[in-house]
Formats: structure tokens, C-alpha cells, sequence
């Protein structure tokens, strides 16, 4: 879904981040700052069913960097985990779905962050793999992951709307055998 | 309800805070909520749940989710939000109408109607290169007016009913033009909706509900042109260069409607001077384009709210007349080269062929590859003559069965159950009916999209793994009835060796399949640098295990041909079918091992890179190198033959630790040479003799792409060594490695590093 953008002019960041896991009841304060902030990036705009049909269902594998002073929403990482049936074996998939950050607050390892800690959740809960699709040309996004460790499965050809093609993006995190397709619950 | 009301209640919804959480559902409404609607139904009562539902509701937290377990991500982005304009196509500004305001009464300029007869060509470009008709043709007012409501005779197509009986001449191109140009999109879009392809990947067939002037004749249209080209003829009234304009345009939409009428035909002999025809008309067309002046008023985004869509109206696509007229230009050049394919020499060949047509760049239009689909399989009759089993038939002589008796057609003519012909005729018939549908996979694969091909042959090679055991099996219960003698040469085993025919030609394949799955993976930017070194030493095992595999081929076919030569009656047709079979094992071999050196040198070259740390591989910390071998190599996980190699294996095989690092250069060096040669022996042979007969051209391209990127790979390792030698104490060889993006390379499938000498 929504890759993040190349970076831009920097803004100063006093002290450290702090980032914080998402849960339901953070809604009302955050959810139309990660709105915003996600929608930057878009041509067009995901309803806001979307973010309830992940935040609802995922909230902890949702994680938000914040200014450390003022109230202020810097990165966000949206995910899901589910067992993907298509294909046998079954297994536990994690799908890294959305992540952003604030244009003045790149180039700090602020998304690396975010996705090492929503891997860390998967992780947690027993996923056996993580998967994403990246922009062709988005080439700080491609290297944020490949440099954790993910690998280009396969190119999808004009994926987004705007008619440029996507690479799937796989990361194992178990052998194939040991791969059982249920998590820790 | 009031048309302030509706204002009110767009107002109240941009101001609709959602974490506002418990509020009365219906306070949006100044007055009482509407009354239910009256349903008349056999069996349906209608009462009013507005208290339940407002209740239910209560109980839910803002942001609850309520969905069935079946809902999908899919699903829940197809979701809109009513009254944001970006998702709500009926959300108006502030005094904004809902349809345009448009005079179709008002003469237009003839500039003007060169002007929108242009744009109009630009949005049908557009279409084809993948958007859909909603925001491009289907933009304009005119097209808008036209098929809205659907027309069912010319005489129903006047742009204002008042033009009935005095049409201005300018209206009357525009509508002819118009005319023309929905019918040539109705024959594109069946052409592309009959075959293979991606709907929205590829391309858009979604007419939004629309006809595209299926009621009206075909010939009718044209006429309608043709006699509009006479009116314009007459006319005495405009400017020369102005008529000259307008006529090549209604010239050129006629041609374009007549060609892609005709090229469904898979007859017809005329088909590539249709298309040239049609592209000399482009460098007039768009040099005149000047003369024009623009109506950007005739061209609205809000038509989409009155097409049958679920998605929300999306701005109008612009595409450049530039990149319009170069697609068209590709198009008609493309098409004109697809027909080729109906001229049939040989399978081999016509495989080559295709596969060749599919790598032209930029790949053919959506458009013209569903033709060459058309030509290929329509009605399951292959380029339009021959049976499938005619091109089966001919692909297992030219390889594992020359002039042999389990291709005998007569074969079929026996009825006697004993007879061990009928038993033949009847196993060879199962076979083909196991193998066709995979045979045609590939050459269906090969016309998609780039990406696709190598997503589809990776779901294919798993069939024909399967497929090579099952003809295994016929292999085994055939002997009986073809009493082949085995070779028995205790030298190369203690068991008698079978030919095994038709497995055998299954395994070549499947071996050629496994090859360009990796191969596409070059093209495709697939692998990361670190990668390299691996994917080509597979890449040189699987050529090797099919240059192996080949050499066992023609062995039994040189029996054969061997065995036919003593026979005093054996005519010189027959000796051509063993000449032809091993021509073609000759051929692939030649192949194969310029492909294996190729590869092998590569391989060595990005090992030494990796350890002179030139390439680096990134840190990785969620990852380890099996866990990616995994991933990397997951298509081939399910083949049974070639097993595929334990990752610990593959690490020593590629690392080759116990060899130094000037050893792994000399070695990449011969073996690149020896790929030099084997590609330019190659490059020198026939059309016959590469099997590429009706696309030579391409073919000999393709091969001199190869060498060049084979002495590119010369060079750069001989650079290497050169720095390696002169490295200092402390062994860092003073260059930098860049690996060129795919398509700055000599040859997509050969990633050749680029050595740069640094202080």
C-alpha cells in the first residue's frame, strides 16, 4: 500500500523521539494527525474505513513516533498479521500496510524504527513471514528494507494508481519448515 | 428536502469531528428524518427500525469495527466516504451544478475542431497505454453526447436535435470523426477483452455501462466518413491548409477503423500494408496538429458521475501529443511486424518468435499482443491452419522423435486393439492431450506483460515437473509397443539405457523455462548486488544441465539416424527429419554453452567483488542467508529434477574459498572468452539454423546485445585483475564497482559491473 516519500529539508529535533504502540483508546487523539500524515503521500485518499479495518483489528502492531515536547505525530507504521491461505503451507503473514513519516524529520532512521519495532511485534506474536509492496522508484524505502533484510520476491506491474509498477518485498522469519501458519495468541 | 438543507448538511459533516462519540444519529437533519420508502414487494414488509438502529449504534465505540470475518482489505479500500470530494462523486461546491452547462448548438472554428479532434487522439492513447475511457475519450462532451443515450442509426447522432436539417460543416467532421473513433475503440476493446490479459494492470476494458456504438454497421460509419471527406472536398469556403488538415484526419480515422476491422482477419495478405498505410499518415497528422486550437471547455471531469462506476471521478489523464503520437507510431509499427507471425517455418521458430516480439522495447501495446494471442490460438486453430497437434507433432520431431514411428499418423487408422500400433496411437494421443495445454502456456506466458512472464512461468514450471513424471510413465509403457533396444554400454552403466523420448523433451523444456525465470529476474532488478554471484552460477547449472541433457538427446536421435541409413528404402525426407532434429540439438547446445560461460565468468566476477568487498552486503539483522535462500529460490523448491542445491552447498560452489582470487579472474576470463566465441559462431548462423526464421532480425540483435555485454565482461575482469596485481600490502585494489540499472546495459539478462579506478 502506501510507501513513504523521498526526503526533504530538515527540521530540528531538540531531544530523543518517543514512540509509542498504538491502542484503540488513542483514537480520538491521533488517529486524524496519522490521517493526515499518511494522505500527504497519496494522489488519492484511503476512507477512513481503512485505517479502522487495520487500527481496530491491529492496533499493536501499529507503532507512532512523537515529538518529544509538543503533541506532535513525526512517523507512523500500520500493519496486519493473518494466516495466508493461498498457497500450501499455510503461514502467519505479516503485511506492513502504511508507513510515513513527517518530510522535515527524515533521513534519522525515524521509519527504520518503526518497522524494526512492528517487526519486533510480529515477531512476538508468532509470525512466520513479513510482506509489503514498494513504489519502483522509491529508493530509500527499497534500501530501508533491504538493509533489515528483506528481499524483492517479484515486480508488479502498474500496481498503483498512478500507473507505476511495485516490487513485493518478503522477509522470512523462520525456515520454511518451520513455518506453521498459527501464532501466539 | 430544500437545496439550503443540503448545503447545511454538507456543512455539518466537514464540521463532524469522528471522535465525537455519543450524538444523536439524526442531528444532522433540521427537521424529522424522511419517511420511509414505500416498498411494493411480494413478501417484503417495511418498517421503520430508525429507533433500533439509532439505539444499536449507541452501544458502539467510535472506531468499533463491525464487519464479517470474510471482509477483506480489498474490500475495505473499495469503502467511500460520503461528502469528501475526493471519494463522493455527487459532492458539489458551493454553487456548483451537476452536469456542465454546455452549448452544443455554438459553431466551432474549424481550428477548433482540429484542436479537439487532436485531444481527442491523445486521450485515446492514453486509453491505450492503460487508462480507462472514463478519464480520457469518455472526458469529452461530444462523446459524451454521442452514446448518451446508445444510438442506433447515424441519424441519431447529431450533437443538437436542431442540426437535423442544417448541420454545420465543421459539426459534421467532428461527428464523423467521433463516429470512427468509438467504433475502432469497440474493435480494440473485444479484441483485448477475447485474449489473455490484466484488467487495469494492463488495461482497461470497463466501458462504464456504455456501448460503444454496437448498434450501428460498421460499414455505415464508414460510409458516413467517406461521404463526409467528400463534403469537405467541395467546400470552398476554408483555408487551404485548414482543408488539407481536416482531411487527413478523417482520412486517417477511416484507415484506423478499416485496419483494426481487418486485423482480426488471420487471411488476409494485406494486413502490413494496412498498418504501414496507417502509420504514413502519423508525420502529417502531427505536423498540421499546429493549425489547431484547443476547446478545453468540450472536455469535462464531471461526465464520470453519469458512467457506471464505483469508483469516485478521478482527473482527466493528460498524455503529451508527443508520447501520443510516439505510441501510435510504435503501435502501428509493432502490428505490422506481429502478422509475421502468421508466415509459420517451423515450432521452434515460431517460439522464438514470440518471445522475441515480447522483448521488443518498449513491449508491444496491450493491443497489439492480444493480436499476436489472436493470431496464435484463436479457436484453438494455431496462426489460423494448423492444429495443435501439427505444432506438437512437429516440436517432438525437430527434438526427441525424428521421423519416428510414434508420430506415424497412420497410426490412428488401426483399430485392432493388439495391433501395438493402435496401442501407440492411443498413448501418443494421451500424452498430447496432457501436454498441449502446457506447451501453450508457454507461449500464452511469454505475451504477457514483462513481469507477469515471470510470475506465470513460475507458477507453470511446477507443471511441468509434474508433467515430466507422467510422460514417464507413457515413456515406460511405449517401449512395449515401439520394442526399442536399449543401449547397453557397461561403461556408462550396468542398466540398459532407454531414450526416453517424451519425458525428455518435457525436461528440456522445463530446463529452458527454469533458465528464463532466472534470467527474467535480471531484467527485472530482482536480485540485490550480493545476489549476483549466486543467481549466476545457477543460472550457468541450469544451461549446463541442459547442454547434458541435450548431448543425451542426440545421442539417441544420431542412433536413430544411424539404424534409418542402412535401410535401402529410406527417402530423402526422412534423412531431412534426422538432419533437422539435430540441427536443432546442435543449435541449443551451441546455446546453452555460450549461456553457461557467460554465466560462469559473471558468477566468478561478482564472487571476487564480494571479496574484495567492492560489492557489500547489507547488515540484515532480521534475516539470515538461508532464510533468504528460501525466498529467492521458492519456484524451484517444488522441482523434483534438477533437485534443488542444500543453500550450504551453493555457498561453497559459488564462494570457492580454496581458490585465489587471481585464480577465480583467470578463470572468469576464459570462460567469458570462450562465450565470445560461442556467440559470435552464433551470430553467424542462418535463419534456419538459429530457428528464428521470420524474425532473424531480431534474433541477430538480440545475439550482438549478448556479445557486447560478453566483451563488456572482458574487460571489467581484466580491470580487476589489473588492480588486484597491483594492489599494495595492504591487498585493497584502488577501483569501485557500479552495477548499471537494467536497462543501460548492453542486454537486460546480463548485468555486467562497471569498474571505475578511484585515488
Amino acid at each position: 500500500m502506501a510507501g513513504e516519500a523521498e526526503g526533504s529539508k530538515a527540521a530540528e529535533l531538540p531531544a530523543e523521539l518517543r514512540y509509542m504502540q498504538y491502542e484503540h483508546a488513542l483514537e480520538k487523539q491521533y488517529l486524524p494527525a496519522i490521517r493526515a500524515l499518511i494522505s500527504k503521500d497519496l494522489s488519492e485518499p484511503y476512507s477512513i474505513y481503512v485505517y479502522r479495518y487495520f487500527l481496530y483489528q491491529w492496533g499493536d502492531l501499529c507503532f507512532m513516533a512523537l515529538h518529544p515536547e509538543k503533541p506532535l505525530l513525526i512517523g507512523i507504521i500500520i500493519c496486519k498479521l493473518e494466516t495466508h491461505q493461498s498457497h500450501s503451507p499455510p503461514t502467519l503473514r505479516g503485511y506492513i500496510a502504511m508507513l510515513a513519516t513527517s518530510s522535515s524529520y527524515r533521513n534519522r532512521g525515524i521509519a527504520t524504527t518503526l518497522v524494526r519495532k512492528a517487526i519486533d511485534a510480529m515477531i512476538e506474536r508468532g509470525a512466520d513471514e513479513v510482506v509489503l509492496e514498494t513504489e519502483e522508484n522509491n529508493i530509500p524505502a527499497m534500501k530501508l528494507y533491504e538493509r533489515l533484510g528483506f528481499i524483492r520476491s517479484k515486480k508488479l506491474h502498474r500496481y498503483y494508481l498512478n500507473g507505476s509498477s511495485a516490487y513485493r518485498l518478503v522477509l522470512h522469519l523462520k525456515r520454511t519448515v518451520e513455518m506453521t501458519g498459527e501464532g501466539v495468541v | 428536502m430544500s437545496g439550503n438543507g443540503f448545503d447545511a448538511i454538507s456543512q455539518d459533516i466537514a464540521n463532524l469531528d469522528i471522535n465525537d462519540g455519543a450524538r444523536d444519529p439524526f442531528a444532522m437533519w433540521d427537521t424529522a428524518p424522511p419517511p420511509a420508502p414505500k416498498l411494493k414487494s411480494k413478501g417484503v414488509i417495511a418498517m421503520d427500525i430508525t429507533e433500533q438502529f439509532g439505539n444499536a449504534a449507541r452501544q458502539l465505540d467510535v472506531g468499533q469495527l463491525v464487519k464479517d470475518p470474510y471482509f477483506t482489505l480489498f474490500e475495505s479500500v473499495g469503502a467511500l466516504e460520503i461528502m469528501d470530494r475526493k471519494m463522493d462523486s455527487g459532492c458539489l461546491e458551493p454553487g456548483e451544478t451537476m452536469e456542465d452547462q454546455y452549448d452544443f448548438n455554438q459553431e466551432l472554428l474549424p481550428e477548433e475542431i482540429i484542436g479537439i479532434i487532436d485531444q481527442l487522439l491523445c486521450h485515446e492513447m492514453a486509453w491505450h497505454m492503460g487508462h480507462p475511457l472514463a478519464q480520457t475519450i469518455f472526458t469529452s462532451l461530444y462523446i459524451d453526447k454521442l452514446l448518451s443515450p446508445s444510438p442506433i442509426s447515424i441519424q441519431q447522432t447529431h450533437f443538437d436535435s436542431r442540426h437535423s436539417f442544417d448541420e454545420p460543416l465543421t459539426l459534421r467532421i467532428l461527428r464523423a470523426y467521433c463516429l470512427g473513433l468509438i467504433k475502432t475503440c469497440f474493435y480494440v476493446n473485444s479484441r483485448v477483452k477475447t485474449e489473455h490479459f490484466y484488467e487495469e494492470e494492463d488495461f482497461v476494458t470497463h466501458t462504464f455501462n456504455r456501448s460503444l456504438l454496437e448498434g450501428i454497421e460498421h460499414n455505415d460509419i464508414f460510409q458516413f466518413l467517406d461521404e463526409t471527406t467528400k463534403l469537405l472536398a467541395e467546400s470552398e469556403t476554408l483555408p487551404l491548409d485548414i482543408k488539407r488538415a481536416l482531411d487527413c484526419r478523417l482520412q486517417f480515422r477511416a484507415q484506423f477503423l478499416n485496419t483494426v476491422e481487418l486485423a482480426d482477419s488471420r487471411t488476409s495478405d494485406s494486413l502490413v500494408k494496412q498498418w504501414t498505410t496507417l502509420g504514413d499518415f502519423l508525420p502529417y497528422l502531427n505536423s498540421s496538429s499546429k493549425l489547431g486550437k484547443s476547446v478545453p471547455t468540450s472536455f469535462s471531469v464531471k461526465i464520470q458521475r453519469k458512467l457506471a462506476s464505483t469508483v469516485p471521478p478521478r482527473p482527466i489523464v493528460q498524455v503529451s501529443q508527443e508520447a501520443a503520437f510516439d505510441h501510435l507510431e510504435r503501435l502501428c509499427r509493432d502490428a505490422a511486424v506481429a502478422v509475421e507471425v502468421l508466415t509459420y517455418y517451423d515450432s521452434h521458430s515460431l517460439m522464438t518468435f514470440v518471445l522475441l516480439f515480447q522483448a521488443r522495447k518498449p513491449q508491444p501495446s496491450v493491443y497489439v499482443r492480444t493480436l499476436l494471442q489472436h493470431y496464435l490460438f484463436a479457436d484453438m486453430v494455431i496462426l489460423g491452419t494448423k492444429s495443435i497437434r501439427h505444432i506438437l507433432d512437429d516440436d517432438l520431431a525437430a527434438t526427441v522423435l525424428p521421423n519416428d514411428q510414434l508420430l506415424d499418423r497412420d497410426n490412428d487408422e488401426i483399430e485392432v486393439p493388439n495391433d501395438p500400433r493402435h496401442q501407440m496411437s492411443v498413448r501418443m494421443e494421451t500424452f498430447r492431450a496432457r501436454a498441449a495445454g502446457s506447451y501453450l502456456d508457454i507461449l500464452r506466458t511469454i505475451c504477457q506483460n514483462r513481469c507477469r512472464i515471470r510470475r506465470g512461468l513460475c507458477h507453470t514450471i511446477a507443471d511441468w515437473d509434474n508433467l515430466q513424471l507422467d510422460s514417464e510413465e507413457l515413456d515406460v509403457e511405449l517401449r512395449v509397443f515401439t520394442g526399442e533396444k536399449p543401449i547397453v554400454d557397461p561403461e556408462i552403466s550396468t542398466d540398459p539405457i532407454y531414450s526416453f523420448p517424451l519425458s525428455s523433451w518435457a525436461y528440456f523444456y522445463k530446463l529452458k523455462q527454469m533458465e528464463w525465470i532466472v534470467q527474467m529476474g535480471f531484467e527485472l532488478e530482482t536480485y540485490q548486488p550480493d545476489e549476483l554471484a549466486g543467481m549466476y552460477w545457477y543460472l550457468q547449472y541450469l544451461a549446463k544441465t541442459r547442454s547434458r541433457h541435450l548431448e543425451r538427446i542426440r545421442g539417441f536421435d544420431m542412433r536413430s539416424f544411424a539404424a534409418a541409413r542402412k535401410n535401402p528404402k529410406a527417402t530423402a525426407d526422412k534423412m531431412r527429419a534426422y538432419l533437422n532434429a539435430i540441427s536443432f540439438i546442435n543449435f541449443s547446445t551451441m546455446e546453452a554453452s555460450a549461456t553457461y560461460g557467460f554465466a560462469g565468468a559473471l558468477s566468478c566476477l561478482f564472487t571476487v567483488l564480494g571479496r574484495l568487498s567492492l560489492i557489500k552486503a547489507p547488515p540484515r539483522p532480521y534475516s539470515d542467508d538461508t532464510m533468504r535462500y528460501e525466498v529467492r529460490m521458492k519456484p524451484f523448491s517444488c522441482i523434483g529434477l534438477p533437485e534443488l542445491i542444500p543453500f550450504d552447498e551453493l555457498t561453497k560452489v559459488v564462494v570457492q574459498p580454496e581458490e585465489s582470487t587471481i585464480d577465480l579472474l583467470k578463470f572468469a576470463a576464459e570462460s567469458a572468452m570462450g562465450a565470445k566465441k560461442g556467440l559470435e559462431v552464433l551470430s553467424k548462423l542462418s535463419a534456419k539454423g538459429a530457428y528464428c526464421q521470420g524474425s532473424h532480425d531480431s534474433w541477430l540483435n538480440n545475439i550482438k546485445a549478448c556479445l557486447k555485454a560478453c566483451i563488456f565482461t572482458s574487460i571489467t575482469i581484466a580491470s580487476v585483475k589489473k588492480a588486484v596485481e597491483a594492489a599494495g600490502k595492504d591487498g585493497k585494489p584502488k577501483i569501485k564497482v557500479e552495477i548499471p540499472p537494467s536497462e543501460k546495459g548492453y542486454h537486460d539478462w546480463w548485468v555486467v559491473p562497471k569498474v571505475i579506478p578511484v585515488p
